[in-house]
């Protein structure tokens, strides 16, 4: 077993490298000089030279490349050029908003996706089914920027019931905090509900024609028993698959909506780090992201050895 | 491919038949709704009821009216002359980075596959580090880069969805490369690239028209997010996203600014993904249940 998690753990390090040298080209591919950016137009030859010599940019690049390497391993990704705050810092403040939303959106649709994708094949052409492909379909279909402002306009304005948007923070204040979480958490959850509940559909179909099925109601066993105990579980691994990709997801990819609730998360500040053409932040966020996708991966790679004893270590 | 997968044994005596999309009533909503759509792009490209893009301070903000169904915007300009003018640029830029990524992957993973060595490894080098990039991650990038443009919005989505139809075409020809009617066209002296082309590309198509249908629905929603952020379409030239993001100042006062570029977004979408399933289950019912968003 840890033989297997350190085989697939190696495995990482060349992804992760090349992302690292994607990263680096796409920085230097912006237009203009980051000396000149890092100063400003007011600033003399002289001190735009000198920022160029203490950036390192007038060595070769594969140098250049090297240095940078080595200073993000050492977790040195500078400081961002608009707020003058390390990056490293920036990051981990964010990185806990977006993980608060993204753990309740993903709590919220698991709960609610895996029995009704359950329901649903288990009741195979009935109205149930139909109900619950009609209604995951049409959240699979709602943009998640448009359903979140028609949840602002509804619940916030019309109603009054919710603040529109912001974030407080659970920690200071539990109560307040939970009703600026509602809406953007229901925003994300209901469109991931709909992924898992269609995978847990599929996959339940599949599992129920097979015969271990059949043998299990043949020897009398009550059919919750059947579902819970034998066909869930077989059903289960793919929707592991899918929930693993949307949580990797969901934590870099909620730039959308966290921009319409106004949600200081790490999506919001990748996007306000191109508007602000704030470089060593949005390198920093890109790295971040894709690292923690690349690591969600691997964890339910391994998640499947555990759920499935057939997955050979 | 083995036809009447999914027919029952004890079938019915056969009826007229009718296009395969139209028999299940799923097939034939997602049909009707893409159709709307298409409808409304090619609108957009021959004739829309007012200008799009000039203001007309006269009247602002006005509801929805019998001359304005979709009432106008903060620059007196018709809402719905905005939606089939955004129809237009939607639609194109959906098709285009299909093509685009559908191009670059099957090439590419087509070649890699087939002839494999460390060219091969080096691709899927790079393919495992592109795949690393979750949803808009990468596209975000290509455009702080590129800076918000159609033809930008177009590449750095085409960029980003690649990698997956690289990853698609390379499986299938691993698996048929080694088949006997390769061989046999191998063995016949036909050059590498026409038994690939010829031979071995043609088994991906089932599979790559299903992900060709899932991609057309995330490259437009993707590009809808994209100018929401206004990384994408730069206005006055309206999309869906951008109009979007417009409406978000004004919508207190002017709901219905925020209602059907929505609307739009999600009509397109329910269209291409009812559709889509209604074609998985048809070509290739084995991807069932894989949704690919951006």
């Amino acid at each position: 077993m840890w033989a297997h998690v350190a085989r697939r753990s190696a495995m990482m390090v060349p992804t992760l490298l090349v992302v690292s040298i994607i990263v680096f080209a796409l920085i230097r591919a912006i237009p203009g000089d980051p000396a000149e950016i890092m100063l400003n137009d007011l600033d003399s030859d002289a001190a735009i030279a000198a920022m160029r010599t203490e950036l390192g940019l007038d060595r070769p690049i594969p140098v250049q490349y090297a240095i940078w390497l080595g200073n993000v391993l050492t977790g040195d990704l500078g400081t961002s050029i608009r707020t003058g705050q390390p990056v490293a810092e920036a990051l981990f403040d964010r990185l806990g908003v977006t993980a608060t939303i993204t753990a309740l959106a993903i709590g919220v649709a698991v709960v609610l996706a895996i029995p009704a994708g359950l329901i649903a094949a288990w009741k195979q052409d009935t109205l149930a089914d139909a109900t619950i492909i009609g209604v995951s379909i049409l959240f699979l279909s709602l943009p998640s920027f448009w359903l979140g402002l028609m949840m602002i306009w509804l619940f916030a304005i019309t109603l009054g019931w919710l603040p529109a948007i912001g974030f407080v923070s659970i920690a200071d204040d539990f109560v307040g905090g939970l009703r600026y979480l509602i809406m953007p958490v229901a925003t994300l959850a209901l469109v991931e509900m709909a992924v898992v509940a269609r995978m847990m559909r599929a996959q339940t179909l599949e599992v129920l024609r097979l015969d271990y099925v059949t043998h299990a109601r043949a020897k009398g066993l009550p059919e919750a028993l059947v579902l819970t105990r034998h066909v869930a579980r077989n059903a289960l691994g793919p929707s592991v698959t899918v929930i693993g990709l949307i949580l990797g997801g969901l934590l870099g990819g909620a730039s959308v909506t966290e921009t319409v609730f106004s949600i200081p998360g790490i999506g919001r500040l990748l996007v306000e780090a191109i508007y602000a053409r704030d470089y060593p932040v949005l390198q920093g966020c890109l790295l971040l992201i894709a690292f923690i996708y690349v690591c969600v991966n691997l964890l339910v790679d391994l998640a499947y050895a555990v759920l499935d004893p057939r997955v050979r270590l | 491919m083995t036809l009447g997968a999914g027919t029952h044994p004890s079938a019915r005596a056969p009826r007229r038949r009718r296009p395969w999309f139209l028999r299940k009533v799923n097939g034939t909503i997602g049909a009707a709704l893409l159709a709307v759509v298409l409808l409304a792009a090619l609108m957009g490209y021959v004739w829309v009821p007012f200008d799009p893009v000039e203001p007309n301070f006269l009247n602002r903000f006005e509801a929805p009216s019998l001359s304005h169904p979709m009432g106008t915007d903060e620059w007196g300009r018709d809402v719905l002359s905005r939606i089939l003018a955004g129809a237009r640029a939607s639609v194109t830029v959906a098709f285009a980075t299909v093509a685009l990524a559908l191009a670059v992957g099957t090439i590419v993973g087509g070649l890699s596959g087939y002839f494999g060595g460390w060219a091969d490894r080096f691709v899927m080098l790079l393919t495992d580090a592109l795949l690393a990039f979750p949803g808009l991650l990468l596209a975000l990038a290509v455009m702080a880069v590129a800076g918000p443009s159609q033809l930008g919005v177009v590449v750095a989505l085409g960029l980003s969805y690649s990698p997956s139809v690289l990853r698609l075409v390379r499986g299938t020809v691993l698996s048929v490369r080694e088949r006997e009617f390769v061989e046999a066209s191998r063995a016949v002296g036909d050059p590498a690239l026409y038994t690939l082309f010829r031979h071995v590309l043609p088994n991906c198509t089932a599979p790559l028209i299903v992900m060709g249908t899932a991609l057309f629905g995330s490259a437009l929603l993707a590009e809808s997010a994209l100018s929401f952020l206004g990384l994408g379409i730069p206005p006055p030239a309206p999309t869906w996203g951008n109009m979007l993001a417009e409406a978000r100042g004004d919508f207190v006062t002017a709901p219905w600014l925020a209602l059907f570029p929505g609307l739009a977004i999600s009509i397109a979408l329910l269209g291409i993904n009812i559709f889509g399933d209604a074609l998985r289950d048809r070509l290739d019912p084995r991807m069932r249940g894989l949704d690919v968003r951006p």
